[in-house]
């Protein structure tokens, strides 16, 4: 029953779940893809004249375009789902999204609110229909509050949920935008997440509900342990981030005589102090007064940063990869820019990068599932749909329209 | 089982009656065990002896996370809502607890470097063969596979490793670091978790899933990542005047707050912009008057806008903007801006609790509503082996003087 276009070999811990997906630009669209990845039937529900996001023109510095009027900012957001298209202002298109919901353990929005409940597909509604239906609901602010109605995209989120300033270094006067879609992209995940927990609560506990995420919460969220501390000390704030002067010199970014970088991330630098200044090639200091003992280092950061500076000028971040793999067991990264994630030998040996054949564009490169499940794995098992691309087969394989049914609708405007 | 009577107020959670033992420390997988205490999970941290180091952490980005009686901010914002036990897994008998504890509990998880867990006999195939439906969380920096799989790791090695260093940023080009690493991959761990729990219930077969900083990185810049692959073109870090949509940016206003736009149909909102900027010829000049000239003459644009926002304070710009029109903009908040913000409060985000040691306090909660599950914060983090004693009496059956036994011999503390 499943992708009967072809798509075989579904796995995952959802496979067997349905999910409808009436959702549009990223946060909805990326949790729905997520299901898809993880197994689920997912049927993605689109107005006549599509997701807005097939039509995005510009993503910051890039433009998304692709062949065959193709959009790689849709592609991302909506692999492995079946697509129908349906007019949900007329009655006969709310009838087919009432049937589908009929067969459909999740349905997930994002539009603003009051939208689901005027076009009669809010949760009340659904649950009449559905009672074990899990429902989940993406906000810019909460569904609750004065701005629960506001319209948000991505950097509303991280504006107002602080992580934009909280990103911003002490020397710079302007807020620094963190990483284009990063706020979409969390509040798909928590999306996800909590329709995972609700599965989970519909098996054990025998209930449906529904599941509210919002941009707000997923970028507080994903600054939990910064904010959490800064709550619990009663508002100290984290002062940004200063290479020159880190708190700890184990922990810090280095510049190699290559111009790239070195990440040191030793959150215990008095067990990583004598081995790794002697690996550095700076042994003098070990025992040094100034830097032996941790408050003495701390005091004296600033001077300590800038001799080490000055050594890991001395060879390239390939020649100290080397001497630091060779030499001990410390803990560190190269700095990699994103274009050389695809060549990474851990993101190939984890496929956190996949391979997917396209029917229209040919073999394409994307991001992977970034779980791995070693019963039921999760995968990419489909391109994204084009518009309307399966609404004849949900309607009469799976609904049991016929195909006279198909053309009046049609004829109304319900479907294309 | 309410081991001490902590969440008999509260309704269930989603995942209430599945237990979670929690092998982990420092803040990976700390926060994904967290999460699922969050939803309802009884979750019974481990330690050894000497307790999760994150206990002892001293500094946190400048910041001294030390608090009176002992408590440490760091440990307590991803330890609350769990039990602790203590517990010296080198001597048999507390390798003993452990196996019996993963037979009588649904999720196993663990952050520890590539083979610790199996030198110790605590490995998937280990805990499988005591109980063949245990979801087993593993956690690490670079994934199970590869040549780095047993690499130590730390937040910073995965942002470094996965290309967030140059997310974002002065305009000089180096790295910078945003510090979300341990926390983003602490949510796809939980995350993972859930999917096998529900596979688990629907297929009746436990499984292990891996969660790594370098994966979880990736995916959390997933639209950028995945569109940079389509593409085979590198985004470039923006430079604030740079931006190619000059209603995707943000302004200064004349108090010295921003206020950050986000309008991608940047055609459908340019009218209602104007009228908030009182710049009605904009609608006209050919530099403005669409996305594609707004593109091309972007710094001019940015600039001109730039000027319009410096001579309003904030709080002015925000009532304009309402008046003009449905723009969708926000104001650039700092993060303790957050415990005032009415939607943080409305949402339940931030909640206030009473600490045992600390007395009142403010936590993040897991930032998902459920309407018939909700989440809730109702224990705070365990002092260490706090628990030890409940668990080994209420869940294995041991006997007090089986607890002086193993204290004897110094199983426990």
């Amino acid at each position: 029953m499943m992708f009967e276009n072809g798509a075989n070999g579904v796995t995952g811990p959802l496979k067997g779940i349905r999910v409808l997906d009436w959702t549009m630009w990223q946060f909805g669209p990326m949790a729905g893809a997520m299901m898809g990845d993880m197994g689920a039937d997912v049927i993605k529900i689109e107005a006549l004249d599509g997701d807005a996001g097939r039509a995005l023109s510009r993503a910051s510095t890039l433009a998304p375009t692709l062949p065959g009027g193709r959009n790689a900012y849709f592609e991302t957001n909506n692999r492995n789902k079946r697509g129908i298209a349906l007019n949900l202002k007329t009655s006969e298109g709310r009838e087919i999204v009432y049937k589908l919901v009929g067969t459909a353990d999740v349905f997930i929005e994002n539009f603003r609110q009051g939208v689901a409940e005027r076009l009669r597909v809010g949760y009340e509604d659904l649950r009449e229909i559905n009672p074990m239906l899990v429902y989940g609901s993406a906000t810019g602010y909460g569904p609750n509050g004065p701005d629960s109605a506001l319209p948000s995209f991505d950097g509303c989120g991280q504006a107002r949920g602080g992580l934009m300033l909280s990103a911003t270094p002490s020397w710079s006067d302007e807020p620094v935008r963190v990483s284009q879609g990063v706020s979409d992209q969390m509040g798909a995940i928590m999306l996800c997440s909590g329709v995972l927990a609700a599965l989970v609560a519909r098996h054990v506990q025998g209930v449906g509900q529904k599941v509210d995420a919002s941009h707000l919460s997923a970028n507080m969220w994903l600054q939990g342990m910064g904010l959490s501390m800064s709550l619990i000390l009663g508002g100290s704030r984290f002062g940004s981030y200063d290479r020159k002067s880190a708190w700890n010199v184990l922990a810090n970014l280095y510049k190699c005589k290559d111009d790239r970088w070195i990440q040191l991330m030793h959150l215990q630098p008095d067990r990583y102090w004598e081995s790794f200044m002697t690996a550095l090639g700076l042994p003098q200091l070990v025992d040094d007064p100034r830097f032996a003992a941790g408050p003495a280092r701390m005091e004296n950061r600033d001077e300590l940063v800038a001799l080490m500076d000055e050594q890991f000028m001395t060879k390239t971040s390939d020649e100290w990869d080397k001497h630091f793999r060779a030499t001990g067991d410390f803990i560190y990264a190269r700095v990699q820019s994103t274009d050389e994630l695809e060549y990474d030998p851990q993101v190939i040996a984890n496929d956190y990068i996949t391979t997917f054949d396209h029917p229209a564009i040919g073999p394409i490169k994307m991001c992977n599932h970034p779980n791995i499940y070693s019963e039921t794995p999760s995968g990419i098992f489909k391109e994204a749909p084009e518009l309307g691309q399966h609404t004849e087969q949900i309607l009469v394989d799976e609904l049991g329209y016929t195909w006279d049914d198909i053309t009046a609708l049609q004829d109304k405007g319900v479907i294309l | 089982m309410t081991m001490n009577g902590a969440d008999t107020h509260h309704p269930p959670g989603p995942l209430t009656g599945i237990r979670v033992i929690d092998w982990t420390m420092w803040q990976f997988g700390p926060v994904s065990t967290m999460m699922l205490a969050d939803l309802g999970a009884e979750v019974i941290k481990v330690e050894s002896l000497d307790g999760d180091h994150g206990r002892q952490f001293g500094r946190v980005g400048g910041v001294p996370s030390d608090m009176p009686e002992g408590v440490n901010a760091y440990f307590e914002g991803m330890n609350r809502n769990k039990y602790g036990i203590a517990l010296d897994l080198k001597n048999p008998a507390g390798l003993e607890i452990m196996r019996k504890l993963a037979a009588k509990s649904d999720v196993f998880v663990e952050n520890f470097r590539k083979g610790v867990a199996e030198r110790l006999g605590l490995g998937y195939q280990d805990l499988r063969a005591v109980n063949p439906r245990i979801v087993y969380g593993s956690a690490s920096g670079y994934g199970p596979e590869g040549p780095d799989s047993a690499k130590p790791a730390f937040a910073l090695t995965g942002e470094a490793r996965s290309g967030a260093l140059w997310w974002s940023g002065p305009g000089d080009g180096s790295p910078y670091q945003i510090g979300i690493a341990d926390q983003a991959a602490g949510i796809m761990l939980s995350y993972g978790i859930l999917g096998a729990i529900v596979a688990r219930e629907r297929f009746g077969h436990g499984q292990r899933v891996d969660v790594s900083h370098l994966g979880s990185m990736i995916w959390t810049r997933g639209m950028q990542n995945g569109i940079s692959l389509l593409q085979d073109q590198e985004f470039q870090r923006q430079e604030w005047r740079q931006a190619g949509n000059p209603l995707w940016n943000f302004y200064e206003c004349a108090d010295g707050e921003w206020i950050a736009f986000s309008m991608g149909q940047g055609d459908r909102y340019w009218p209602a912009m104007c009228r908030a900027m009182d710049r009605s010829e904009w609608l006209t000049d050919e530099r403005f008057r669409s996305m594609a000239a707004r593109y091309e003459n972007r710094e001019y644009v940015i600039d001109s806008m730039g000027e319009v926002f410096r001579t309003r304070p904030r709080a002015e710009w925000e009532r304009r903007l309402d008046e003009a029109g449905d723009l969708i903009y926000e104001k650039v908040q700092r993060t303790l801006d957050l415990r005032k913000d009415p939607q943080v409060a409305s949402n339940g985000y931030i909640v206030e609790r009473d600490h045992p040691a600390l007395g009142r306090t403010e936590w993040l909660q897991t930032p998902v509503g459920y309407s018939k599950n909700p989440v809730s914060t109702r224990k705070m983090a365990p002092a260490h082996g706090e628990d030890t004693e409940t668990v080994l009496i209420d869940i294995l059956g041991c006997t007090w003087d089986d607890i002086a036994a193993l204290q004897d011999e110094g199983v426990i503390l």
